[in-house]
């Protein structure tokens, strides 16, 4: 009885507190455009990549992005996320092979649920999250071609619509994994880099799309402006309260910090037959199966803290 | 009414005519070289022997002995390698790491740069925004290294040109294979890529001018690409005094040439130009088409562009042709959309993009 006179005021309270704190996830986070010149360096001064961890947890932003999209007329899918990035993120190197059979958790075993949930097929296809084709990335890709309808695949995507908002459209994914920098380092100053990363992560925050960005790997033509590039990714992570796997520090241990020096664009990947999807100790020492690595360990944190996971509470 | 001394008036005056005339005598010393003063100093100096300086009369001094000058110079090093100083602006400081020069000159190891150890300094000009620089040519298959103001610079038949400025240099490619930096972190240049090597290499933004053909002519040195825009073979360039041809804005062009310009605008990401080809509303389209092929080399391939409607206020311009992009060796074709223009105080600009 007195369960039951006091169940309706506990579910009001429940409810006014996820109100009240999806409110402040939003007041705090302005979304306001960014205006090209708003760049400010002395803000990336006390910013330290060492000082994040690599594997993020959910942010009350990304939550509420994420409950956004689970409340649309046709809902984001959970079990989808959108590649957006350059070749190191369009290559095949990257989670491809999660999506059949041909993968080895290794020591890493607990992250079986996560694979399994993302291996959900893609819409009436033999495809999934792992390796559908996406449209937000390319070889060349920077955050500026993202936004250019040029970039966009032209059978696929809509008149002026650009390559991300192609994506969105056509995957629905509730996440999207957005890595830029490689080549943005070596042609963008700071101002501009800051600028597009803010608007891809503000477009994808509109589409009710949880942006997980990506620290990027260091070029080893220019570790200097790298750092900074890095900075202002965790800066813009933190500035929109959203998710940063820290890749750089991820491949810090590596030789030459999973860096293929015959071809800086990109990572190490190890010889056949291993494969970036095994999780063996010589596979773990390449920087694209690190990269896999803690792309799916951020993903079973997104997911559990989400509580998506068979099993969870 | 203020009350001014007499000699007051005849210092102010005196004054004004010192200011004048120091003005004037700094405008007179800004001549840069001459292509006709290139050629004979290339005449002059065909011949002269390894390890010297080379003026235009011929005369040559071994580089131990060199002195500052403001006369173009050609240095004669080892290994068919050539370094000629082009702006008369520019002092050169040439060192030889003795043990590193000894012979063979040329290393046709991999290992660390060796050979000579150049060092080129600007000097103290009024004229210090011109061209102040050094076209570095070498000859033959064999790779051939210096150190160039502390820059690890490997050359294999083909040629350079450099400008000098505070603390960086930047390295145009103008032929042949180049490399920079040390064995172990190289960065490869394709002829027609800019380089600003300060602390670290960037590409710099934006393109400063690319050196006049007519002086490259003279001095025997024959691009592979010719960076100026709108992007054209170098044997079909007119104006051979074009640094970077700095393309008109709309004023008074038809309608396909604005497309034209914005197109070839956008093959060297020049933001400003296509945004002044631009109306209000298509303007941070512009800066952001201006960007997007910015991580590939960009080019026009056989873009022809025409009117497929105009009124007096608005018109639609077509191209045949594609923008061919290359980024790192992949070669990328992309079909160019339809424009829509509007007329905006007798100019045609870009406002739109029809697919």
């Amino acid at each position: 009885m007195l369960k039951q006179r006091f169940m309706p005021l506990f579910m009001a309270a429940c409810l006014l507190a996820i109100t009240v704190s999806a409110s402040v996830a939003q007041q705090v986070v302005d979304l306001t455009p960014p205006t090209f010149g708003d760049f400010d360096p002395a803000a990336l001064t006390d910013i330290d990549p060492a000082d994040v961890p690599i594997v993020p947890a959910l942010t009350p932003h990304a939550r509420l992005i994420f409950e956004r999209g689970q409340s649309r007329d046709v809902p984001r899918d959970p079990h989808m996320f959108s590649k957006v990035g350059d070749s190191m993120t369009a290559s095949p190197y990257f989670l491809v092979d999660f999506g059949t059979d041909a993968y080895d958790l290794g020591a890493y075993a607990d992250l079986e649920p996560a694979v399994a949930f993302f291996s959900t097929p893609f819409e009436d296809t033999i495809k999934n999250a792992f390796n559908r084709e996406n449209y937000a990335n390319a070889l060349g890709f920077s955050t500026a071609s993202a936004l250019d309808s040029t970039w966009a695949v032209a059978d696929v995507c809509e008149p002026n619509e650009s390559p991300l908002a192609c994506e969105y459209r056509t995957a629905n994914a509730a996440f999207a994994l957005i890595m830029f920098g490689t080549n943005d380092v070596m042609t963008f100053d700071e101002p501009l880099f800051d600028y597009f990363l803010r608007q891809v992560v503000l477009e994808t925050i509109n589409a009710d799309v949880v942006p997980v960005l990506y620290t990027m790997p260091i070029r080893p033509e220019a570790p200097q402006r790298s750092l900074i590039f890095n900075q202002i990714i965790l800066k813009i992570g933190a500035d929109y309260d959203l998710p940063v796997i820290n890749l750089v520090i991820a491949l810090d241990p590596l030789p030459n910090d999973g860096i293929d020096l015959d071809d800086t664009l990109h990572l190490t990947h190890p010889e056949a037959p291993e494969s970036a999807a095994s999780f063996t100790d010589d596979s773990l020492r390449t920087g694209y199966t690190i990269r896999n690595l803690v792309t799916l360990q951020t993903l079973d944190t997104l997911l559990t803290e989400l509580d998506l996971l068979p099993g969870e509470t | 009414m203020a009350n001014h001394h007499p000699f007051a008036r005849l210092f102010a005056g005196l004054f004004i005519t010192v200011l004048m005339v120091t003005r004037a005598l700094a405008q007179q010393t800004c001549e840069a070289p001459t292509a006709d003063q290139l050629t004979a100093l290339n005449e002059a100096c065909s011949a002269s022997a390894v390890d010297t300086v080379c003026t235009q009369t011929g005369v040559t001094t071994p580089l131990d002995q060199s002195t500052a000058s403001t006369q173009p110079q050609v240095i004669r090093l080892g290994g068919d390698l050539t370094l000629t100083l082009v702006d008369s602006h520019m002092t050169a400081l040439v060192t030889t790491d003795t043990p590193r020069a000894e012979p063979p000159i040329v290393d046709q190891d991999a290992s660390a740069a060796s050979g000579y150890t150049v060092t080129l300094e600007r000097a103290q000009s009024p004229c210090a925004d011109s061209q102040a620089g050094a076209f570095i040519s070498a000859d033959g298959t064999t790779k051939q290294r210096l150190t160039l103001n502390q820059v690890p610079v490997a050359i294999t038949d083909g040629a350079l040109f450099i400008t000098l400025e505070e603390s960086s240099v930047t390295f145009f490619a103008l032929a042949g294979s180049t490399t920079l930096g040390s064995a172990d972190n190289p960065l490869t240049l394709a002829a027609g890529d800019v380089i600003l090597w300060g602390d670290e290499p960037i590409i710099p933004d934006p393109l400063p001018p690319f050196p006049a053909l007519d002086l490259m002519q003279a001095l025997a040195i024959e691009p592979d690409e010719c960076l100026v825009d709108p992007l054209v073979p170098c044997d079909a360039l007119d104006d051979t005094n074009a640094l970077v041809t700095t393309v008109v804005n709309g004023a008074g062009l038809p309608p396909q040439q604005v497309i034209f310009n914005y197109l070839s605008a956008r093959t060297v990401s020049d933001a400003a130009q296509m945004q002044a080809l631009s109306c209000a509303r298509w303007d941070s389209q512009a800066m952001l088409q201006s960007q997007s092929f910015r991580a590939m080399r960009a080019e026009l391939l056989d873009v022809a562009c025409y009117a497929v409607s105009q009124t007096e206020t608005d018109a639609a311009v077509a191209c045949d042709g594609v923008i061919q992009t290359d980024y790192n060796g992949v070669l990328r074709e992309w079909q160019l959309p339809a424009y829509a223009l509007t007329q905006e105080d007798g100019e045609w600009l870009v406002c739109g993009e029809t697919r």
